[in-house]
């Protein structure tokens, strides 16, 4: 479960969000909102990335008072990635990997199941938007935390691998009982019926649809 | 044809000059900064001297001949690798215009690149014209134009071959290792600032050396040499400005990782040692002959408590490049003092303690410049 406690992010004197209580237990939730209404601010605040007023916790970990602890259990793919372009692949995932202390076997699977294994050991520099994003799909979603946070996990891929995520998606939750919290201007795919809690970030709130 | 070159200059030249700017300001700083007025002689006797002496001596001419092929060839350099990037797979359309146009387009792009250079050629001519040293002075001259010409051939042959593999998708031997988070950071100064790092240690390991070379006595005063020797401590701030910029893009989801802030700070600490190796080594090689080991200890443990604390500073805001500038101006000022009052352990400490503390309180505060949490509208 996701706590947000007196949650609060403002840009100068402007209030972007203000949730001083939600709590988000295991499962989907789709996060919606017009461009520039706060979903990508939201979704950077509980991966830890930036600074905000209040504290998120996931159980009883806190953010701010456990940094280290909140961030094992939290995985992060953002809308549109960006890596040093002369690292490759491989080498991003082994760092993902070496950091979080897991085998490399743990993202063979994904790597098949998106089709990466053919160019995963070439630079970043030379992938097209596709394959960048499905590079940073790959990163959060092998390291099989209980709370993975995809920024618009669907942008740029192509058909097939969108089918492919949302059956992985779905297994994750359901195996697993991960908590996926996601945001996304497109339509999910319809072949595979995810069961989306949506949630709407409108002045500053965040609020079910 | 005015507007596609102007295209490309914003898109492609501007960038390298950013990217570059503190090779350019200690390269600036070096040439107009350093020099002062002596016997009579100032700025214009020194620039002067310079070219005539490079004119006069082709012992002199070749290595800056070099330099100069070498710097556009970083300059190119970095304009393939751009053209690499899907940002800027709009130049694609450039194919379609005739061969001898693209060349004269990217002519246009190499002269931008090579501005710097050629303001300095118009200097060397003149005192090449006015020294009679006429035969050099072509030389150079056909030597700068010809750098240009094949520079200007080898983008049009790039450009044209962009989409073939073996261009695009070269593999380094820097591929197939493991890299930990700090070695990252140095492959990127290693990429795009080994010129400028190469000029620090250059400059920074030649003033000590210099100094301490020239030093007999028993008793000594070494602070006014080290403010020389820290100006190149402080330049490598410019390193630091750039290395801060990639981690808050490309790789801003480090911070997301569970990884504790005192891992990454000795991640930080083992990078700047490493980066300060030269001087380090320098410092070891001339204790205790040329210099006591009590001041060899203490230049170091300004020197590196200095860079910790410029990498600290760096958590504090998002600075713009002028801001981190006065910033490290200030910094500058503050070791004058301390040197003023011979505060050395004082400063390596209060140097230590406050990147340390800095550090600490403003990792997980930082509020990136750009991006979602910085600039929502």
């Amino acid at each position: 479960m996701i706590q947000f406690r007196h949650v609060k992010k403002a840009y100068h004197t402007r209030t972007i969000l203000d949730i001083p209580e939600l709590q988000l237990h295991s499962g989907l939730y789709w996060i919606k909102g017009g461009n520039g209404s706060g979903k990508t601010t939201l979704l950077k605040m509980v991966a830890g990335i930036i600074p905000f007023e209040g504290d998120i916790f996931f159980q009883q970990t806190s953010l701010h008072g456990q940094p280290v602890p909140y961030r094992r259990q939290v995985s992060w793919a953002e809308a549109e990635p960006q890596y040093p372009s002369f690292l490759t692949g491989t080498q991003l995932l082994k760092l993902y990997l070496n950091v979080r202390r897991l085998p490399w076997s743990q993202a063979e699977p994904l790597l098949a199941a998106l089709d990466m294994q053919g160019w995963i050991h070439l630079p970043v520099g030379t992938y097209s938007a596709g394959m960048t994003k499905k590079l940073s799909l790959v990163l959060a979603l092998c390291s099989n935390t209980p709370v993975m946070v995809l920024d618009e996990p669907l942008i740029t891929l192509d058909t097939t691998s969108v089918k492919v995520l949302c059956e992985w998606i779905l297994r994750m939750q359901q195996q697993a009982g991960t908590l996926f919290l996601m945001s996304s201007h497109q339509q999910l795919d319809d072949s595979v019926a995810l069961p989306v809690t949506v949630y709407e970030v409108y002045n500053s709130q965040l609020r079910l649809a | 044809m005015k507007q596609p070159l102007w295209l490309l200059i914003k898109s492609l030249v501007l960038p390298f000059y950013k990217e570059n700017t503190g090779v350019f300001f200690f390269v600036f700083v070096i040439m107009f900064g350093v020099v002062n007025m002596v016997d009579g002689a100032g700025i214009f006797e020194y620039h002067y001297s310079l070219a005539k002496g490079m004119l006069a001596h082709r012992l002199f001419l070749l290595p800056v001949l070099a330099a100069w092929a070498l710097y556009l060839r970083k300059g190119v350099a970095f304009i393939t690798g751009a053209l690499q990037r899907p940002a800027y797979s709009f130049l694609y359309i450039l194919r379609s215009l005739p061969l001898r146009k693209q060349w004269w387009l990217w002519l246009g792009v190499v002269a931008a690149l090579f501005f710097p250079v050629l303001v300095y050629m118009v200097w060397v001519v003149y005192v090449g014209a006015g020294q009679g040293l006429i035969i050099n002075t072509v030389i150079t001259l056909g030597a700068a134009v010809a750098m240009c010409v094949a520079a200007a051939g080898r983008l049009v042959y790039y450009l044209s071959h962009l989409y073939n593999n073996h261009v695009a998708g070269k593999v380094s031997w820097t591929h197939h290792i493991t890299l930990s988070y700090p070695a990252i950071l140095l492959l990127q100064v290693a990429r795009t600032q080994k010129l400028l790092w190469a000029g620090i240690k250059i400059y920074s390991c030649g003033v000590l050396y210099l100094v301490a070379r020239n030093n007999n006595a028993e008793v000594y005063d070494i602070s006014f040499p080290f403010l020389f020797f820290n100006f190149g401590v402080l330049v490598n701030g410019m390193i630091i400005y750039r290395m801060r910029e990639l981690e808050e893009t490309e790789l801003q989801f480090y911070r997301s990782l569970p990884v504790s802030l005192l891992r990454r700070w000795l991640d930080y600490a083992v990078l700047y040692a490493v980066l300060l190796l030269p001087e380090l080594v320098t410092l070891a090689a001339l204790t205790p002959l040329q210099l006591h080991v009590a001041d060899a200890c203490r230049i170091a443990g300004v020197a590196y408590s200095t860079v910790l604390l410029m990498h600290s500073l760096s958590f504090l805001r998002a600075f713009t490049p002028g801001e981190y500038l006065k910033v490290l101006a200030g910094l500058f000022g503050l070791q004058i003092l301390l040197v003023i009052y011979s505060q050395w352990l004082g400063m390596s400490v209060l140097f230590m303690a406050a990147a340390g503390g800095i550090y600490y309180y403003g990792y997980y505060r930082y509020q990136p410049a750009t991006g979602a949490g910085a600039h929502v509208v």
